[in-house]
């Protein structure tokens, strides 16, 4: 099982069956989108990606550089965006595109994962039955799904193997940072085995940072789940 | 749970090795299960103080331990001739230097963090005290030592030039460790002279009584006063294994309340 990061916001897989046009096919984290707004999302990555060129090489990753993605959800997201036409004629000019939403702050680190999440795509299964006739069969949902949420877990263990730039275990950037921070950073430095996420409550405003600076990881589920300092 | 006392100093020279002995050997001749560990890297000594029983050649270190995450810290603990105490030892100071000089920011990160783990497995071995015999003054290694202690012992001689370096040196430095976790912190006066009539008692007492709430603002509680000891001086310039020859009384007689001390504090009397 991954660690979360909660770097990934979601991510999401939409695809071109030439019978339905643009299709929200799947994605990782529930409710994330209202359906109004997954169709809005698979119809702008159509356009962005300009799809329907049967010129596109199969099996090939074609990506792109990050998108701000402000109108769809509260937070300021962007995302990256990477199709992949199958290996296999028989579906035709279908494309597949794996959405990667993330909070802008986080832009540098994706884009250099960018080589790394174009290998781990290119080597991803993912099985195409519901695509048959140029259609997309609904009742598969559940499984994109969890092929996404694999996905996503694939993703947040690239970006746990990834060095942060500062570290808990810094003493010196530790005392630079202020009040409950470094309260919070000092506690999980002189705390080797992790704190328990359920007496984390009076670091919760400060919480967000240290995740988006993956200074901090969790492990475990459920109550026994703890976070570590790295 | 274990409990993991650091002794340090503001310099070298000040009595922090043979405190730390001192300190190692009465534990484990109360009945606890002690390891003294030689985290000096810039000038280690329980080498010298305590010479191994077999050829350094054929040894494994604390440095090699901190810069190798394929060494378990059982790799590197050596039996003393005293119950109840173990050792481990860091190489030659040119080890240590080249580490202090030519590490960087990340390696020190990853150095606290392999004592970090050090720590739990000292404990999950069931050692009942740890004893860092740190390095003088600040560097990344000094202040990762004292990160992981429960309580601290400051070893101060009663000089100005070193007490006045001390009291800015520690004011500096808990401020920077406090919160990381809750410590007791002490300070010794080490090699206190013998006074040999009442107007050297009164300097004496003078001199003490001027420094000890300027190091106590910092949140520490004096220890003990340790005299100098001709014996023990002299005996230190023999090289045989220090730490199984019985502490002079009137060194061990702070020594042991030094240690009531720490133990009342961290509730394990």
């Amino acid at each position: 099982m991954s660690t979360y990061s909660g770097i990934i916001a979601n991510c999401v897989l939409v695809a071109n069956p030439s019978q339905v046009g643009p299709s929200y096919i799947a994605d990782a984290v529930d409710d994330f989108f209202t359906h109004d707004q997954q169709m809005l999302f698979a119809s702008r990555i159509i356009v962005l990606t300009g799809m329907g060129h049967q010129k596109t090489p199969e099996g090939r990753i074609q990506g792109s550089v990050p998108v701000a993605e402000p109108a769809n959800y509260e937070g300021e997201f962007e995302f990256l965006f990477f199709q992949k036409r199958p290996n296999n004629p028989k579906y035709g000019n279908l494309h597949l595109v794996y959405v990667i939403l993330f909070e802008s702050s986080n832009t540098a680190l994706l884009r250099s994962l960018i080589p790394e999440i174009e290998k781990e795509i290119t080597t991803f299964q993912i099985s195409l039955e519901g695509f048959e006739g140029g259609l997309y069969d609904q009742s598969k949902r559940p499984y994109f799904t969890q092929k996404m949420q694999e996905f996503q877990n694939i993703l947040n263990d690239l970006i746990d193997k990834m060095p942060p730039e500062n570290s808990i275990f810094d003493i010196a950037f530790v005392t630079s940072l202020h009040g409950k921070k470094q309260e919070f950073a000092k506690k999980l430095m002189g705390s080797p085995n992790g704190i328990k996420v359920s007496q984390l409550k009076e670091f919760e405003s400060v919480l967000p940072y240290f995740i988006d600076q993956r200074m901090v990881f969790f492990e475990g589920e459920g109550e026994d789940q703890v976070i570590r300092g790295r | 749970m274990g409990h993991t006392i650091t002794v340090y100093s503001t310099r070298g020279g000040s009595g922090k090795t043979i405190t730390s002995m001192s300190i190692a050997r009465t534990l484990a001749t109360r009945g606890y299960k002690t390891i003294l560990v030689d985290v000096d890297i810039e000038a280690p000594s329980l080498i010298h103080l305590v010479p191994p029983h077999i050829n350094p050649k054929d040894m494994k270190f604390w440095t090699q331990y901190i810069d190798d995450s394929s060494f378990h810290i059982s790799d590197v603990i050596y039996a003393s001739r005293v119950e109840n105490l173990s050792l481990v030892y860091s190489n030659t100071p040119e080890m240590g230097k080249h580490f202090l000089q030519t590490r960087q920011r990340v390696w020190w990160e990853s150095a606290l963090k392999r004592e970090l783990i050090a720590q739990q497995d000292l404990y999950n071995l069931g050692y009942d005290f740890i004893i860092l015999d740190n390095q003088s003054g600040t560097s990344m290694n000094s202040v990762n030592n004292m990160i992981l202690a429960d309580t601290s012992v400051l070893v101060v001689r009663p000089a100005n030039y070193g007490v006045d370096a001390t009291e800015s040196f520690i004011e500096e430095m808990y401020r920077v460790l406090k919160g990381i976790k809750p410590r007791n912190d002490f300070y010794i006066w080490n090699q206190v002279i013998k006074t040999e009539n009442d107007d050297e008692e009164k300097i004496l007492r003078e001199f003490l009584n001027r420094y000890d709430p300027r190091i106590k603002k910092s949140g520490l509680t004096l220890g003990c006063e340790i005299p100098f000891d001709r014996v023990l001086n002299l005996f230190l310039l023999s090289a045989t294994d220090q730490i199984s020859f019985d502490l002079p009384a009137d060194v061990q007689k702070p020594i042991n309340q030094l240690i009531d001390k720490i133990l009342e504090k961290s509730g394990q009397i």
